[in-house]
């Protein structure tokens, strides 16, 4: 194998991690159905194969416990029970009918209209965090703000008492350790199984006062539909509720964060957001599918399928790269640029089909009115990082740390 | 009713299928994993459920023409 091919292989390598742009550009070039001997399946990077490879649940899995991710998992799954018994009920990775039965329950509370009734409290959540960002100097915008708002957000909506808010950080960071990074090493998956025997026990109480005092939150509802014997038990309402704080979160944060990073790159793209606030929506969407916190998914195929002209066996291993999808040229034009008005613009950052995320009106919520109200208070801003640096895994997109200084002329 | 229908916008359906379990028959997902509405005696209520379930905001109900979602 030649030293191209090599390199194409190393998807954590500096190229492939800080500059994704560069780095799956060139393997779309290549091959945009490529085999990928180190990772051992296919990695897809065009637009219509990676859209493809959502919306065929029939013969491409979710399923981590099942197939080959199943099988890299068994070795080690009995000295984590804590953990993988409850990433095991996370309905994301489930296929049909099961999956569609859960997110039939949950559906109904993260529909745009739902998430709607939230958005005064996201915005005066906005505005209060806002203000500690006028007095000047490099502010830890990753925890000060992109961290705070969604964490407070989701927080409210379940019905997580605020006592625990603070743990949540921590352990959300040592389960996506577990969930975003291949590889199985005993640290990482010991700190996993920690937290998410944390994350159970401070939940389980809390679920359990809600069967006896319902609220008007998303977890009594969930109670709620357990109790009418909808399919849930206990354990599976726990893992969900774990699902759900952890993904309501640790995207959406990423989101905002990378947000900031493409603005400052496209400054006129923030001045024309600052005219014109009507187009929040519209630049969110632009910014989810320029850097958004997501930048691949993995599937297996369960029956033999036809991809972009190739066959995949069954027992492949496919990774779409939505990353690498949304910066399709074949698909969007220009589509290294930030263009805020951009239409239309269906990128694959919530990925598509029946997975596609749950909370994607929520996020887009969030980010709408944090964008939107950033730009109306700060007319320019400038990163106050040496160099951007990302961790290293396939499948997020989240910054090691990022400061920024904020300015109000 | 009347005149009672639904459109899907394709620039914004991403194929979640919401519809289809809110509202099964009246809508129907295409080769391209696509939601496509299916015309049909369907009762407004459920056509209005099954646009207000969609992730993306993608389907608009009109009677006699006015939309009503």
């Amino acid at each position: 194998m030649g030293q191209g091919a090599a390199d194409l292989d190393d998807l954590l390598s500096d190229e492939a991690v800080n500059r994704p742009d560069a780095f799956y550009a060139r393997l779309r070039a290549v091959d945009p159905v490529y085999w990928n001997q180190r990772w051992n399946g296919w990695i897809l990077t065009g637009y219509d194969d990676v859209a493809d490879g959502f919306r065929n649940h029939q013969n491409l899995s979710s399923d981590r416990f099942a197939g080959p991710f199943g099988e890299d998992l068994s070795a080690v799954s009995s000295d984590y029970q804590q953990l993988f018994g409850f990433l095991s009920k996370f309905f994301v990775w489930k296929d049909q009918p099961y999956h569609t039965r859960v997110r039939s329950l949950v559906n109904k509370a993260f529909t745009p209209r739902s998430v709607e009734v939230l958005r005064p409290r996201v915005r005066a959540l906005v505005r209060d965090l806002i203000a500690p960002l006028r007095a000047g100097g490099a502010a830890d915008f990753l925890a000060g703000f992109a961290f705070t708002l969604p964490v407070i957000v989701i927080g409210d909506y379940l019905g997580v008492p605020e006592e625990g808010r603070d743990n949540l950080r921590q352990w959300a960071e040592d389960l996506g350790s577990v969930i975003f990074v291949s590889g199985n090493d005993e640290d990482r998956m010991r700190k996993g199984e920690d937290a998410m025997g944390r994350l159970a026990d401070f939940l389980r109480p809390v679920i359990r006062d809600r069967r006896a005092e319902p609220r008007d939150d998303l977890l009594s509802g969930m109670v709620r539909a357990e109790e009418r014997g909808d399919f849930l038990s206990e354990d599976e309402l726990i893992a969900n509720a774990i699902l759900m704080v952890f993904a309501g979160h640790e995207t959406t944060m990423n989101l905002l964060a990378n947000g900031i990073v493409a603005f400052s790159r496209f400054p006129g793209q923030w001045a024309r957001l600052r005219g014109d606030p009507s187009l929040a929506a519209m630049a969110t969407e632009e910014i989810l599918r320029y850097d958004g916190p997501i930048r691949a998914m993995a599937r297996w195929a369960r029956e033999p399928v036809r991809i972009g002209g190739r066959d995949i066996a069954a027992g492949d291993r496919l990774l779409l790269v939505q990353y690498a999808a949304n910066h399709d040229p074949a698909r969007f034009t220009d589509p290294d640029s930030v263009d805020i008005t951009r239409w239309p613009n269906r990128h694959t950052t919530f990925g598509q089909g029946i997975h596609t995320c749950l909370g994607a009106p929520l996020a887009r919520l969030e980010a709408q009115e944090a964008f939107g109200a950033l730009a109306q208070a700060f007319p320019r801003f400038d990163i106050s990082e040496d160099t951007l640096a990302y961790v290293p895994n396939i499948v997020s997109r989240s910054l090691r740390s990022l400061h920024v200084t904020f300015r109000k002329q | 009713m009347p005149g009672l229908r639904a459109v899907v916008d394709h620039h914004r359906c991403v194929g979640v299928a919401m519809c289809v379990a809110t509202a099964p028959g009246a809508f129907a997902v295409n080769d391209e994993g696509l939601s496509e509405y299916q015309p049909g005696s369907w009762e407004r209520d459920d056509l209005v459920e099954a646009a207000d379930a969609c992730p993306m905001s993608a389907i608009t109900v009109f009677a006699d023409d006015v939309e009503v979602t």
